[in-house]
């Protein structure tokens, strides 16, 4: 069959891309068939004919012509024409309360009040209970107020009162003091509250008389004393508090003498321990407080103190309402913090009033009610009290601001300075949800709360974060939370505290803030304050500050030590405190900025101890300015003994619960001593270096493994297992060590240490593997035979499972870059079995080796045609190119070469195809190769097969194909080799015989190749009825056929037989011929 | 079960324009087995052996249709017609009318810039599947090596097609050498497509390689291991389809173009509703009918005649499963057919000249509990004592094949202890039935021995069933209701439960009831209870008898 007249369509447009072929093919003389070919572009497309048995030439070009025709009236073609930040609040400066005409309003209230008083008849205590009972009346009738306060709200006089005291009216005195004391504690305290605030020393007698007074509960009576401290002068209170101290008692008295605050802490906690409260003793000592021992025994008390029991915590809250008086910021905060703090030991409500306490070991049920009133309770602490603190600290401290009044920056110092970083609380998101109604169907949203840091401490946040645009309280003031659209970590540089005006003022409260507060948050705040008034501040800055600031480890804080460092200090000569501060700070820029300093200052470095401190920075990066000083400095001998020896001993004295940083330090520190003092460490003795390594630190050992390398000693000398266990240790520094000290023993040594080196090179451990690259190099270099060995050995753990990360990529580094030379002499076979294999390293190691020791000369065809079916695509190009390149050896080995067209992968099919059809011509062709095409079992090579053979096809090469082509088990091309029947088999009843199982096979095809039925049917008929021999066959394969049900086929062979046995009367056949019955009509 | 092969390679099949060599990579981890020749039947081999690999790959069990993206674009739908009678006033429906303009454009756009990914990811898919090929293959077919015949077995993936090409010695030009035993091969796709490329024209090779069993010393994982965890229930059907096989069954030869005709009218019609099975009509000395269901349609096998002595009529279920002859039809001289019964096993073997190649075929092509309770072919058929039969085996061992008369003969035994006794060997999978030379055939199926106490029944329910019809504890009664459905009552057990069930034409159970617990408990959930398949089993059982 020999193609005469190709026409190729396309059809495309967006959905589809296909192609239809059709052929016109001389099969005979003067005998044409039409074939065409349709489908998916790129596809395997499906066969058809035209004309299933031939045409002559005239009638073959109609029908080719019109098939073209009828495609290009469909469409065909022929081939080759054809989102924003929020904006901040305003910091809204509270305007001061108007003193005057507040103050004028209470007065003249406190005036009608105590001229009321002085009106009435009776007792003093009838008389109180009348003014302090029917204030309300009073205040209804007094103009100002009710107006002012329309909700109708009226204020008692325990207020008024208070709040004179708050505004300090000292014109209010006369009035407060003829008022009488009322009978409940509100009454008393208030009264005794503003008396203190407002009055001078002329009151003193008034308290005396309140405080012998018996009706005067004890509270107020302790307040009575305390207004009674602050308005005594200087040298009445000494005498009076010689007084107080004598009321105590005696090993209190001798503990305040001896100043020996420990025992004072002792005999308070014995009191404690024996009477169940010591409210009266601690309240007379913060009276006495005079001296810091009476101070530091309070407040490690108040440390210690457990939140639970009358006996502790009615003596805590004593002196919380004092200092809040006294202004005592230390105390204050000390004592809100405790509350803040701790939880509470219990909780009541109105239905359930009964708690559990422990008695003599055992839990019991009391009611709260009478524990609290009896003297010794055992509970105190309550939820309610501590909400009550909270909010009361934040009302003291935000009335005092509304005034103007500084005590705040004092109040606020004392609590802020009191918080740390261990306080922080991590409490996770909530979510809750609303719901609303909309268009009468109810929709839910979802909110997230994300609390910050310090959520729960309402007054610490109020004093940081009252202003924030980043935090806000939530509604019930129990918790601190982002605001919408903020994300935890989010800074800014606005100012967010309280009242900033205040903290304009006095800005020191911020400097003592910087030195003492160990709290991220306080620190920020302090700095930016600090920043905010650095004008004002600079007078009280010196060098033992700035060496503070630079030490703490602070990001910000250290910051501006640095800056405040460089506005001061660093014009002249640095002193070595400072250099040292710098260099210790968290700081890099510090830390380096110190060495310069130090740098220019080598004299300094006579100093040891700075060498040593330094020696422990923490900052690694440093290592080497410092190491050039020291490479610059030389250090006598008294010296370095002495720094080694000190460091040494640092070195040991740490402990085996080391924090990461100390062991950070550490191994610094081991570096520098290993890099400069060699020579004395070199001079360590063997127990030395023992007491090193047997040091439970790794980083220690490793220090002492590090020794060991040291020239003067003789690595012979140093136990196997030692060394052994160093390369099997713990942290990577050892094993480091480990593999040095190994790399020092001598070649000889070494090389019989084939399967170790082997074993290092495959280690889990990154280092380990790369520290045992330059040995093995070494040795390689030293011993040809060994770098051949290992080489050999070690390329075929390629081809094993990796058990450790990036082991696959170490073993190719060293391969590539220190055994090169013996990479080249792999034998083939093994780098054939790498780019076989199913590892990826292994592929592209082999496909390098491939790449750069190999030509294709060294490979055979076959071997190079399996290389196209790899999955690496550097591979597959390997193998084009030396299709590419060597055209003659293809066409040479073509029968091997044409394989590639079976490959696996469509790009090097596609390759074959294309590189065929240009490269190859007819005479390159033999109907076996062309054969060998149409064998595989792909579609698409088939029908390049088809396409060759129908290009290329020779007559004399026309039986070979109908022969070999009728063996092919597809339907495809058992039509394919129809084509072939009438031109080659026609008149040759041999070939027939041998065809017979071919005819079986296609009229066998259920349901199918109904063309190539067709064709075999008529073939078979015009050939038997020629020749005799021929008809016995086709007797018995139609008489086999003939059982079938398919009436067109069954006809068919009905047909056949009957004419057969016109002519050859004597066949045996299934079939009788009978005469036609006719009928009358 | 776990079966454990380790293979030295691949199997490997080599072909050029002149020559093809196979070579089998056997389980080393079996006695050796081995095998050279030279192919001289080319063409009748490479087709029977793909109708082997056709019943390895075969797995006809009926796959749910993926609807999800049809679900999903129906809920989408859904969206857009409530939004549509949502948008009351006119307005706003123009407003989404244009919306939804807008977004089919989006979408179109989306889908021209998504579409390279989608067939990149497609491709990477398929290029997946296409790699990891053999893995959906379950158990690589067993290859057996006797003194008359090479031959090959496997099970089908869906637990129901028994597939057994024997190939006698005069297939092959000159053998070489070879060494009795059973062993697995290696077997993958790329292996049969391979096969293919067998030709007339060209030398084959045909190895079945020793080479395996040199050790190899290289660093690289050169053997490949293989663990594959068969279902018990995969066993459990391939030991049952061997068993059936030495049961007495109604036999038939069938002309290749009957067959040809079966597999036109499978092709050519669609069963859209049950009953589907084929009815075998037999009448003594007419020529055999083979009825197919539903379409009622009739083929009258002319020339093959029953030779018979008595009328039946044989149902035969999962018919589809006989287009896997479709390739032997040219190349059989005719095809021999072994019928067990309605609804069990079936036969069919090709008959290749010096080759044959049995396709058994189980009861259904699905096994599920509906079917459950039918015939046990796992039960023992007569008591022989364990020495007797251990030595029946070594007997047989000597020669690897006789036929029972041959072996009775020579052990001076009755053949009714002989075929006792190899029958059990041959539920034990020790043992197979060659039904094309009536002979017993030494074929270890596995390594190890397989645990029987564990294969015998699927589930405890099915063990006590059989129990309580041993010990005469059932009665059952059936009667037709129409529709080809028969009701079934019985009594069973020591509680005298009564139970009901009905089966369809399918001989499905379709509807059960019983008193007892499980039954009221789980209902048909899991399976049915001991009593209902105890009726069932009784009720069969009586109609056989």
């Amino acid at each position: 069959m020999k193609l005469v007249k190709q026409s190729r369509l396309q059809y495309q447009d967006q959905t589809s891309d296909k192609v239809y072929e059709v052929d016109l093919c001389e099969v005979g003389t003067n005998q044409y068939l039409v074939n065409f070919r349709y489908g998916k572009r790129g596809g395997n497309l499906k066969d058809g004919t035209k004309t299933s048995s031939p045409v002559n030439l005239t009638e073959a070009t109609k029908i080719f012509d019109k098939l073209v025709t009828s495609k290009t009236k469909k469409g065909y073609q022929p081939e080759g024409q054809a989102a924003a930040s929020p904006t901040p609040k305003p910091i809204v400066k509270l305007e001061m309360p108007n003193v005057e005409g507040a103050a004028k309003n209470i007065v003249s209230r406190l005036k009608q009040a105590a001229e009321q008083a002085d009106g009435h008849g009776g007792s003093p205590a009838a008389k109180a209970i009348s003014i302090w009972g029917s204030i309300k009346k009073i205040i209804k009738e007094t103009t100002g107020y009710a107006k002012a306060n329309p909700t109708g709200y009226q204020w008692p006089l325990t207020r008024i009162v208070w709040r004179a005291g708050e505004l300090k009216i000292k014109e209010a005195t006369p009035f407060l003091l003829k008022l009488p004391i009322g009978k409940n504690l509100i009454e008393q305290y208030s009264l005794i509250w503003a008396l203190g605030k407002c009055g001078d020393a002329s009151i003193i007698s008034h308290l005396d008389d309140l405080i012998k007074q018996k009706k005067v509960l004890k509270p107020a009576k302790a307040l009575a004393r305390e207004v009674k401290r602050s308005l005594l002068n200087d040298a009445d209170c000494l005498k009076w508090s010689k007084k107080l101290l004598a009321t105590l008692p005696a090993d209190y008295q001798e503990a305040i003498k001896e100043k020996d605050n420990i025992k004072l802490l002792t005999a308070l906690e014995k009191t404690v321990k024996k009477q169940k409260t010591a409210s009266d003793e601690i309240a007379t000592l913060y009276l006495l407080d005079e001296s810091s021992t009476v101070r530091q025994s309070l407040r490690a008390w108040i440390k210690k103190a457990p939140m639970k029991g009358g006996g502790h915590f009615q003596g805590i809250r004593q002196l919380f309402k004092a200092a809040e008086f006294r202004v005592d910021g230390e105390m204050y905060g000390l004592i809100a913090h405790k509350v803040f703090t701790n939880n509470a030991g219990y909780s009541v409500d109105y239905w359930r009033d009964y708690v559990y306490v422990e008695e003599n070991g055992r839990w019991i049920n009391v009611n709260v009610k009478k524990e609290l009133a009896s003297p010794k309770s055992r509970i105190g602490f309550s939820e309610k009290t501590k909400t009550y603190f909270e909010k009361r600290s934040w009302r003291t401290l935000r009335k005092k601001a509304e005034q103007g009044d500084l005590d705040y920056i004092k109040m606020a110092v004392g609590i802020l300075s009191m918080y740390t970083d261990k306080d922080k609380k991590n409490i996770p998101p909530y979510t809750h949800y609303t719901s609303e109604r909309v268009n009468g169907r109810w929709q839910y949203t979802n909110h997230v709360l994300h609390y910050t840091d310090y959520s729960p401490y309402d007054t610490f946040n109020q004093i940081l974060y009252k202003n924030s645009p980043r935090y806000k309280s939530n509604t019930s003031r129990t918790a601190w939370v982002l605001k919408t659209d903020v994300k935890k970590g989010d800074t800014t540089d606005q100012r967010e505290e309280a009242y900033p005006e205040l903290w304009d003022k006095v800005p020191q409260g911020t400097l003592h803030l910087l030195a003492t507060s160990n709290c991220t948050p306080v620190q920020e705040f302090a700095v930016r304050t600090a920043k905010a008034n650095m004008d004002n501040l600079m007078p009280y800055i010196d060098e033992d500050f700035i060496c503070i600031l630079l030490k703490k480890p602070y990001n910000d804080t250290a910051l501006l030590g640095l800056d405040l460092a460089r506005q001061k200090y660093l014009s002249g000569k640095p002193s070595a405190k400072l250099i040292l501060a710098l260099i210790n700070s968290i700081i890099p820029e510090a830390s380096q900025l110190g060495l310069e300093l130090l740098d220019k200052q080598q004299d300094l470095l006579k100093d040891t101890s700075l060498v040593i401190s330094c020696l422990f920075t923490p900052h690694k990066e440093l290592s080497k300015v410092f190491g050039n000083i020291l490479t610059a400095h030389t250090f006598s001998e008294e010296q370095s003994k002495d720094i080694v020896a000190v460091a040494s001993a640092k070195l040991l004295a740490y402990s085996s619960n080391a924090s990461d940083q100390d062991k950070a330090i550490i191994t610094n520190a081991s570096n520098y001593l290993v890099a400069h003092f060699q020579d004395q460490l070199s001079k360590s003795s063997f127990t030395t270096i023992q007491n090193f390594l047997d040091h439970p630190l790794p980083e220690v050992k490793v220090f002492g493994a590090k020794l060991l390398l040291s020239d003067t000693i003789d690595k012979t000398t140093i136990p196997e297992p030692l060394i052994l266990g160093l390369i099997n240790g713990e942290s990577p520094e050892m094993r480091e060590v480990g593999i040095e000290l190994l790399g020092k023993l001598p070649n000889e040594k070494l090389i019989e240490k084939r399967e170790l080196l082997k074993g290092l090179c495959l280690s889990p451990h990154s280092e380990v593997r790369k520290n045992a690259h330059p040995i093995v190099a070494n040795l390689a270099k030293k011993d040809k035979i060994f770098g051949q060995t290992f080489t050999n050995e070690i390329v075929m753990f390629l081809l094993r499972t990796e058990d450790s990360e990036d082991r696959d990529q170490d073993i190719r580094a060293l391969l590539e870059n220190h055994l090169g030379e013996f990479v080249k002499e792999l034998p083939l076979r093994k780098i054939l079995q790498l780019i076989h294999s199913p590892r990826k390293a292994a592929n592209q190691m082999g496909y390098e080796l491939l790449n750069t020791h190999k030509t294709h000369e060294d490979l055979k065809m076959r071997q190079i045609v399996r290389l196209a079916n790899h999955e690496m695509y550097p591979i597959r190009q390997w193998c084009w190119n030396v299709y590419k390149n060597q055209p003659a050896r293809i066409k040479y080995e073509s029968s091997e070469a044409v394989r590639l067209v079976d490959a696996k992968w469509d790009d090097s099919r596609d390759f074959a195809f294309d590189y065929f059809r240009k490269n190859f011509a007819q005479e390159d062709w033999t109907p076996e190769i062309l054969v060998s095409i149409c064998d595989s079992v792909n579609p698409l090579v088939q029908q390049f097969g088809k396409e060759l053979i129908t290009n290329f096809f020779e007559e004399k090469n026309g039986e070979q194909y109908l022969l070999q082509l009728s063996q092919h088990p597809t339907a495809d091309l058992q039509q394919f080799a129809t084509n072939y029947l009438d031109r080659f088999a026609t008149d040759s009843p041999e070939k027939i015989k041998e065809l017979e199982l071919y005819f079986i096979t296609v009229l066998s095809g259920v349901n199918k190749s109904s063309v190539a039925k067709e064709r075999i049917f008529n073939f078979l008929r015009k050939e038997a009825l020629k020749n005799e021999d021929t008809a016995k066959v086709v007797a018995g394969i139609l008489t086999r056929q003939s059982a079938m049900m398919v009436i067109r086929d069954k006809a068919q062979c009905i047909k056949i037989m009957r004419d057969l046995q016109q002519v050859y009367p004597d066949l045996p056949m299934s079939a009788k011929l009978k005469d036609i019955e006719t009928y009358p009509v | 079960m776990l079966f454990n092969y380790k293979y030295s390679g691949s199997s490997q099949v080599d072909s050029n324009a002149s020559s093809t060599s196979m070579s089998f990579a056997p389980d080393t981890l079996r006695e050796p087995t081995f095998f050279r020749g030279t192919l001289s039947k080319n063409i009748p081999f490479r087709e029977a052996i793909s109708a082997l690999h056709d019943v390895v790959t075969s797995d006809l069990r009926w796959k749910p249709k993926d609807k999800d993206e049809y679900k999903a674009w129906a809920a989408e739908q859904e969206r857009i017609y409530l939004e549509e009678m949502r948008a009351k006033s006119e307005p706003i429906k123009i407003k989404v009318k244009e919306l939804q303009k807008q977004l089919s454009v989006i979408n179109a756009q989306s889908s021209r810039i998504m579409r390279p990914f989608y067939e990149a990811q497609s491709k990477f898919y398929s290029y997946l599947y296409k790699k990891d090929y053999d893995a959906w293959f379950v158990l690589d077919p067993v290859i057996t090596v006797h003194p008359d015949e090479i031959f090959y077995e496997c099970f089908s993936q869906d637990e129901s097609s028994y597939g057994r090409l024997g190939c006698s010695y005069e297939v092959f030009k000159n053998i070489n050498e070879f060494e009795c035993g059973t062993t697995n091969i290696d077997y993958s796709d790329a292996l049969y497509k391979e096969f293919q490329k067998i030709r007339n024209y060209k030398e084959t090779d045909f190895v079945v390689d020793p080479s395996g069993f040199e050790v190899n010393t290289d660093n690289e994982d050169s053997f490949k291991e293989l663990k594959i965890d068969l279902p018990d229930s995969w066993v459990r059907g391939f030991l049952q389809v061997s068993s059936a096989m030495t049961l007495d069954s109604t036999q038939f030869d069938l002309h290749p173009m009957d067959v040809y005709n079966f597999c036109f009218m499978l092709r050519r019609n669609k069963t859209r509703v049950g009953p589907r099975y084929i009815k075998f009509v037999l009448e003594p000395g007419q020529p055999i009918k083979a009825i197919f269901e539903p379409w009622g349609k009739e083929i009258v096998c002319e020339r093959s005649p029953y030779l018979g002595n008595e009328s039946k009529e044989v149902k035969i279920w999962g018919r589809r499963r006989l287009l896997i002859l479709e390739r032997l039809i040219p190349v059989a001289k005719k095809f021999k057919v072994r019928l067990l019964g309605t609804g069990l096993p079936s036969f069919f073997i090709a008959d290749l000249g010096d080759m044959n190649f049995t396709l058994g075929l189980s009861g259904w092509t699905k096994n599920d509990w509906s079917k459950a309770g039918n015939f046990d072919l796992m039960a023992p058929r007569a008591d022989v004592d364990l020495y007797t039969k251990k030595k029946i085996f070594e007997t047989l061992k000597e020669n690897w094949q006789e036929s029972s008369d041959d072996l009775a003969k020579r052990m001076n035994l009755d053949k009714s202890i002989i075929t006792g006794a190899l029958s059990a060997y041959t539920q034990a999978g020790s043992v197979m039935y060659d039904m094309n030379k009536n002979v017993y055939r030494v074929r270890e199926l596995s390594r190890e021995k397989l645990p029987m106490d564990k294969l015998r029944f699927s589930n405890e329910r099915e063990r006590s069933a059989n129990q309580m019809i041993s010990q005469n504890r059932v009665s059952s009664n059936g009667q037709s209701i129409g529709d080809g459905k028969i009701k079934i009552t019985g009594s069973v057990g020591r509680n005298q439960y009564n139970t009901e069930l009905v089966i369809d034409s399918d001989q499905r159970l379709i509807e059960a009831e019983c008193q007892c617990h499980f039954h009221q408990k789980n209902k048909l959930f899991q399976g049915p209870c001991e009593h209902i398949l105890a009726t069932r089993i009784h009720f069969n059982k009586s109609k056989f008898n």
